[in-house]
């Protein structure tokens, strides 16, 4: 059962790694990319979802050991799905901050409307955040 | 009523005959009916709506669209518990245990009353809570909950009847949630969405 967890954990982390790419991507919050080319941020998000489901669904016996059986009972699936795609968000904006910290575009405008994710088209997470402290601490 | 009684097992019957037929067929089903592939889709769906707005007024509908189907499916869960206390419906294969081996070979035997399908209920209430923020996404979450339900007819799990039941509680659920509760519990949600905000994920 724990293998089980471990790797239904694994499956949901590689695939919201994946769809939180793919998204970001469409919705132009470059500041969560990974790659700066679209072409291979579609491939690699792509593969990483269809991977992770191959192995998870397909690998071995575990679809009639564990799946064809109640497995996880729904509470359990709940929570570590939900663990899952906690850890894939923030591996997301730690990587994705690390990776383009010294890119062109992450520059923050100025413009004060752009707020909260808004401002992950333009930066990083982790000049948002700072930008976000920062002026909290400047209206105290 | 004995009619419609009879329609539904005769509907049943047709569909579980195809069990066997196309291995092809069968295989897909396996992957369509059981606990994981359509309820995690489904789940990462919700999280790819939180993050593909292409502008704030797009991005919030997204959000508020993925917090009605996640508390939709909190309401939707408690309205089938709570008929599952006072209607105990046999499930197809206990009715007619020759149908045992073919739901064997597709599903596992489960044990809860059949009368109204969890997982339809809660995979259209999820495809329902997409439609009110991204009518093209909530195509493919029908599809797939259309999938998961057809899926469990098919292994002989519930009959025709639990589905429609339990799509009907899914979409009515969604609806009071986005007409009643959201509006109600709008003050706990917009200081959730600006600590959000604060922290750059909303």
């Amino acid at each position: 059962m724990a293998s089980l967890i471990l790797e239904y954990l694994l499956f949901v982390f590689a695939a919201a790694c994946g769809i939180i790419q793919l998204s970001a991507l469409y919705g132009g919050l470059k500041g969560l990319l990974f790659f700066h080319n679209n072409l291979v941020t579609i491939i690699v998000s792509l593969a990483a979802i269809l991977i992770s489901y191959g192995l998870f669904f397909g690998w071995d016996t575990r679809m009639d050991e564990y799946i064809m059986h109640t497995g996880l009972e729904g509470a359990q699936q709940l929570y570590f799905s939900t663990l899952g795609i906690l850890i894939a968000v923030i591996f997301t904006v730690l990587l994705s901050s690390i990776l383009n910290r010294h890119c062109a575009f992450t520059k923050l405008p100025t413009n004060e409307d752009e707020d909260g994710i808004e401002q992950l088209r333009h930066g990083t997470y982790y000049q948002a955040i700072k930008r976000s402290l920062t002026s909290k601490q400047r209206k105290e | 009523m004995t009619q419609i009684a009879e329609a539904d097992e005769q509907l049943l019957l047709w569909i579980n005959d195809l069990v066997g037929e196309w291995p092809l067929l069968d295989s897909l089903m396996r992957l369509m009916v059981n606990d994981y592939f359509i309820p995690v889709s489904l789940t990462l769906l919700l999280l790819g709506l939180w993050f593909m707005g292409k502008n704030r007024i797009q991005r919030d509908a997204h959000q508020v669209a993925v917090l009605t189907a996640t508390a939709s499916v909190g309401i939707t869960s408690a309205v089938v518990k709570i008929i599952n206390l006072f209607y105990d419906a046999e499930r197809p294969f206990e009715k007619m245990p020759e149908l045992v081996e073919t739901a064997n070979r597709i599903f596992y035997l489960p044990t809860d009353p059949s009368f109204p399908c969890n997982a339809a209920a809660i995979t259209f209430t999820i495809a329902a809570g997409i439609w009110t923020g991204n009518r093209k996404l909530a195509v493919v979450a029908f599809i797939g909950a259309g999938l998961m339900s057809f899926a469990r007819v098919y292994a002989a799990v519930h009959y025709p009847l639990d589905i429609l039941g339990g799509m009907i509680i899914g979409l009515i659920c969604l609806y009071f949630t986005q007409r009643v509760i959201m509006p109600l519990i709008q003050p706990l949600i917009n200081p959730m969405l600006e600590i959000g905000k604060k922290l750059s994920l909303a």
